[in-house]
C-alpha cells in the first residue's frame, strides 16, 4: 500500500535537509522514491506542517529489574495516575514509573518511535527484554552493563590481554541481546560490596586493585575494536557529589581520544564554590565537550516534581537514600554483576540544590555548541518522567519562557547561575538533530532517525506552533513503520516495534572460562543465561533488527 | 427531609464500589440523578437503582439497609454528614474519611478507617484486619479521628497509625499496633501475639495484662502514675462507648518498645 505525505516541511538533519517542502512516499513500512505505475492508495495532506523522523530516546529506563522495583515500591505513583482500558488500549497506571504498555502508548503519543533501556544487567537481561517486549509501538533495545562484574575485574586483576576482554564483551553483548555497552560507576558497585563507600577515578578497588580509569579504558577500547557503533555508554564516578566536575573532566581527558558517551552529564557537573558549597560546573564541562569531538553527552535534565530515581549505581543511591521522598528506598546487590538502588525523589523549585541542578542541565544544553554531541534526556525517570520532554523542548526553544520560570526559582541559585544571560534558543533543526538524527547515529541505527530513501517510515508530523510544548506534546500524525499510529495527538492503532541489537564477533573459547564461572558463582547455568533470538521474536509480536557494525580492529 | 435509604435488593455476586454514595457527592442531586449513578462492580458497572431500592431525600443522612460485606469503600473521602449501615459492610469503610460520622450495626471488612483523617466511625460488631491502617505500600495510616469497635478486631490493628484514637471494647487480634507511628489504641479485652511489633511511638492502653504476654522487645519500666490518663478518660466520657463508663485509672505498669526500632512506643496496663 502506497502512502503519500504531501507538501510537508521536511527537517532531516541526517541529510542536511532543513525546512524543505517535499513529498514523502511510504511503501511497505519504508520510505521510497516516487514509484512509477503504482497507484497512490492514501494521500495525507501535511502542507505547512513540520515533518521529522520519529524521535528516539537514547537513554530511558523503561524495563528491567530496577523499574519493576520502582513500580512495586510506589503504589502512590500508580494510584494517582490510573488509565482505564479502551477499545484500543489496555489499562495501565503510573506517572514516574508507568507500566510497560502505558509507556509505549505515551511515547508514541509524543511522536517517539524508539527508546533504549540503558542499564540492562546481563543476568536481568531476560526480564528487561520481556518488559520491553510488552512495550507497544516503539522500537527498543538495551545497553548491557559491565564494569562492576567480578569476571571482568578478575580478568583485569590477572592482567588478561585486551583481546580476551573484547571476547568477553562481545559474548555478553551477543547473548544478552544488547545494542550497546554501558558502564555504571566503573568498578564502584563492586567496591561497594567490599565496603568502600566512594571510589574516585584513580582509587583502587580494595579487593581487585583495579581503578575506574582502567576499567573505562579497557571497555571503551573493547567497544571500539569490536566495531560496535554505540560508543561506551558511561555513567561516571561520583554521581551527584559536589565537586564531581573534576572527576568528569578527568574522565574526558583519560579516555585517550576513544569514542565515549557520557550519560546524564548534569549529575556530574557540580562544583563546590559559594556559600552552599555547591555550584555549577557546566561551563567547564561544556568547554571540554566542545573541545573533545570523541565525547557525546546526554543531559539528564531535572524538572520539578515527584519522580523516582532508579539506577544501577548502588553506591551513590545508598548515599542518596536519606533524601528519599516518600521515605522508602531499596538498594541491592545483584549476582556477581552489580547492584541497583531505587530512591523516590521530589525535586523542589525552592530548594537551592534542585534549582541549581535545573539550571546546570539547561546551561549544558545551551553551551555545548554542536547539537550532534548533546542529547535530550531527563534520564527518565531519574530527572523527570519522559512525558515532560515537550516542556523541556520549550525551555530550550523559548528564552522568555525559560527566564520566566528561572525568575521564580530559589533566589540564591539564580545568583549562582548565568543561565539568564544565555541567549541561545534551539531551532527546530537542532531539536531534530538531538532527538532524531544524532540519536540514531549515536545508537548505531542505520535505518532510523532520518527520512532518506530506504529508511524506516517512522515519521512524526507536527503543526508549527509558537508554544513548542503544545506542538511537541500533540503531533498531528505519527507513523511507525508506515502505519499511522497517532492522529491529532490520539493513538489510533497499536503496533509492535522491533528490538535493535548488534552481534559483534567473538572467539568461542571464552566459554571455557565462563562455564565454570557460571557453575560456581551464578544462580543460572551459562546455557540458560543466553537469550536466544527466538525468545525476542516469541509469539511473532517481537522482532530482531541486527544493526551493522563499524569497521573495528585495534587502533 | 427524611433519611436517604439505600436498601440492597439482593446480595451482589461481585463486590460493589460504593464510594460515589457520600453526602457531599450526592448534595443537590435529585433521586433520579442518584438512581442513574453507575457503580463499579466486578469488571463492569451497575446503576444504583439496579442494586438498591431507594427512599428518602436527606443526602446528609444516608442509610444502607440490608447491607452485606460486598459493599466496599462506603464513606470514602466523606467530609460531613452521617452514614449508617444496617448489616455488615465490606473493605475500606471510611477510607480517607475527613469528617462526619459512620455507624455500622454489623461487622466490617479489612482496612476499615484506612488513612482516616478525622470524624468518627462506630462499629457495633467485629472489624477485619488493618483497622486504621495504611493502604498496602503506603507509609501513613490513620491520622486523626476516633474509631469505636464494640466487638473484636482482626490482625494488625493500627498498622502505620499516625494519630487519632482506636477504642476496642472486645479483643484485638495479633500484631496490634504493629509499625504504629503514633496515636492511641485502647482495648478493654485481650490482645493477640506480637503486640506493638515494630512500634515507633504511641500508646496502647490495656485494662488487663495480655494472656499471650508482653513481647520480648518491650522493656518493663515498672509501675507509674500517669496524670494524663485521667484527662484521656475524661475525653472518653462524651463518647457512645463502654469506655465512657469505664472507671478512670492512672496507675499503670509501663512497657516501652519496640526496642528493635526507636523504642518510643508504650504499652500501659492497669494495675
Amino acid at each position: 500500500m502506497l502512502k503519500k505525505l504531501t507538501g510537508g516541511r521536511i527537517y532531516d538533519p541526517a541529510h542536511g535537509v532543513e525546512n524543505e517542502v517535499r513529498d514523502i512516499y511510504i511503501l511497505d513500512g519504508r520510505i521510497v522514491k516516487r514509484p512509477d505505475g503504482i497507484r497512490i492508495d492514501e494521500e495525507i495532506d501535511v502542507r505547512g506542517k513540520v515533518v521529522m523522523a520519529g524521535a528516539i530516546d537514547m537513554h530511558t529506563h523503561i524495563g528491567g529489574g530496577k523499574v519493576n522495583i520502582a513500580r512495586t515500591m510506589l503504589p502512590e505513583d500508580h494510584a494517582a495516575d490510573v488509565i482505564a482500558r479502551t477499545e484500543l488500549m489496555r489499562s495501565g497506571c503510573g506517572h514516574a514509573a508507568p507500566s510497560t504498555l502505558t509507556a509505549g502508548y505515551r511515547y508514541a503519543e509524543m511522536g517517539y518511535t524508539a527508546g533504549f533501556e540503558p542499564a540492562i544487567l546481563p543476568s536481568n537481561a531476560r526480564q528487561a527484554h520481556m518488559e520491553m517486549h510488552d512495550t507497544p509501538i516503539i522500537d527498543k533495545g538495551g545497553y548491557v552493563m559491565l564494569g562492576s562484574d567480578d569476571f571482568l575485574l578478575r580478568m583485569m586483576a590477572a592482567n588478561k590481554d585486551q583481546e580476551s576482554i573484547n571476547n568477553y564483551v562481545a559474548w555478553t553483548m551477543t547473548h544478552s541481546q544488547a545494542v550497546g555497552l554501558k558502564v555504571v560507576n566503573p568498578g564502584g558497585i563492586n567496591a561497594f560490596k567490599f565496603n568502600q563507600r566512594k571510589l574516585d577515578l584513580d582509587e583502587k578497588n580494595q579487593f581487585y586493585g583495579v581503578t575506574p580509569r582502567e576499567i573505562l579504558l579497557r571497555l571503551a577500547r573493547a567497544v571500539n575494536e569490536l566495531g560496535v557503533p554505540h560508543p561506551l555508554h558511561v555513567h561516571g564516578c561520583n554521581l551527584g557529589v559536589p565537586g564531581n566536575m573534576d572527576t568528569t573532566l578527568d574522565t574526558i581527558q583519560g579516555i585517550e581520544g576513544l569514542p565515549m558517551h557520557m550519560t546524564h552529564i548534569q549529575f556530574h557537573s557540580y562544583g563546590t564554590e559559594g556559600d552552599f558549597k555547591f555550584s555549577s560546573g557546566s561551563a567547564q564541562i561544556a568547554e571540554a565537550i566542545n573541545k573533545h569531538k570523541n565525547v557525546t553527552v546526554d543531559v539528564g535534565q531535572i524538572l520539578f516534581g515527584q519522580t523516582v530515581t532508579a539506577s544501577g549505581d548502588s553506591m551513590r543511591q545508598f548515599a542518596a537514600h536519606p533524601h528519599s521522598h516518600p521515605n522508602k528506598w531499596v538498594c541491592m546487590d545483584i549476582e556477581c554483576e552489580a547492584g541497583c538502588g531505587v530512591v523516590p525523589f521530589k525535586y523542589k523549585d525552592q530548594s537551592y540544590v534542585n534549582a541549581l541542578q535545573w539550571m546546570i542541565g539547561l546551561e549544558t544544553f545551551l553551551m555545548v555548541d554542536d547539537p550532534w554531541q548533546v542529547f535530550l534526556t531527563t534520564d527518565h525517570p531519574n530527572g523527570a518522567p519522559f512525558t515532560s520532554y515537550p516542556h523541556l523542548i520549550r525551555l530550550l526553544m523559548d528564552k522568555t519562557f525559560r527566564n520566566d520560570i528561572l525568575s521564580t526559582l530559589h533566589p540564591e541559585a539564580q545568583k549562582a547561575s548565568h543561565l539568564a544571560s544565555l541567549e541561545r534558543e534551539y531551532s527546530l533543526y537542532e531539536i531534530a538533530i538531538m532527538t532524531r538524527a544524532g540519536a540514531a547515529k549515536l545508537v548505531g541505527l542505520a535505518d532510523r532517525g532520518h527520512l532518506g530513501i530506504g529508511g524506516a517510515a517512522d515519521i512524526t508530523v507536527y503543526t508549527d506552533d509558537a508554544d513548542r510544548e503544545k506542538m511537541f506534546s500533540t503531533p498531528d500524525y505519527v507513523f511507525k513503520d508506515g502505519t499511522m499510529v497517532v492522529k491529532d495527538g490520539n493513538l489510533i492503532e497499536v503496533t509492535w516495534g522491533t528490538t535493535h541489537v548488534v552481534k559483534p564477533e567473538y572467539d568461542i573459547s571464552i566459554e571455557k572460562s565462563l562455564k565454570p564461572y557460571f557453575d560456581r558463582y551464578h544462580t543460572q547455568k551459562m546455557g540458560n543465561f543466553k537469550i536466544s533470538n527466538d525468545e525476542i521474536v516469541d509469539d511473532g509480536r517481537g522482532s530482531l533488527t541486527v544493526q551493522p557494525l563499524h569497521k573495528g580492529g585495534p587502533i | 427531609m427524611s433519611t436517604l435509604i439505600f436498601t440492597l435488593k439482593t446480595s451482589p455476586v461481585q463486590r460493589v464500589d460504593c464510594s460515589p454514595l457520600t453526602p457531599e457527592l450526592l448534595t443537590d442531586k435529585s433521586l433520579a440523578d442518584i438512581a442513574a449513578i453507575e457503580l463499579v462492580t466486578g469488571n463492569s458497572t451497575a446503576r444504583v437503582d439496579s442494586l438498591f431500592d431507594m427512599s428518602g431525600d436527606d443526602t446528609a443522612d444516608i442509610k444502607f439497609a440490608n447491607s452485606t460485606d460486598k459493599l466496599d469503600f462506603v464513606g470514602r473521602n466523606m467530609t460531613s454528614g452521617k452514614i449508617s449501615i444496617a448489616g455488615n459492610v465490606g473493605a475500606y469503610l471510611g477510607l480517607f474519611l475527613e469528617g462526619g460520622q459512620i455507624e455500622v450495626t454489623g461487622n466490617t471488612g479489612i482496612y476499615t478507617a484506612c488513612e482516616m483523617k478525622s470524624g468518627q466511625i462506630k462499629v457495633n460488631g467485629n472489624v477485619g484486619d488493618f483497622l486504621g491502617g495504611a493502604r498496602p505500600g503506603y507509609k501513613n495510616g490513620m491520622t486523626g479521628g476516633t474509631v469505636i469497635v464494640t466487638g473484636n478486631t482482626g490482625a494488625r490493628t493500627g498498622d502505620h497509625m499516625r494519630r487519632g484514637t482506636i477504642l476496642i471494647e472486645g479483643n484485638a487480634g495479633d500484631y496490634c499496633a504493629a509499625r504504629m507511628i503514633s496515636g492511641t489504641i485502647a482495648v478493654l479485652g485481650d490482645v493477640g501475639t506480637h503486640l506493638g511489633y515494630g512500634m515507633k511511638r504511641g500508646t496502647v492502653l490495656l485494662t488487663q495484662a495480655p494472656t499471650k504476654g508482653i513481647p520480648a522487645n518491650f522493656n518493663d519500666n515498672g509501675p507509674h502514675t500517669l496524670a494524663f490518663l485521667a484527662l484521656l478518660f475524661k475525653s472518653f466520657t462524651k463518647l457512645d462507648s463502654q469506655f465512657a463508663k469505664t472507671a478512670a485509672f492512672s496507675r499503670v505498669q509501663r512497657y516501652t518498645g519496640d526496642l528493635g526500632g526507636i523504642g518510643m512506643g508504650e504499652i500501659l496496663i492497669k494495675i
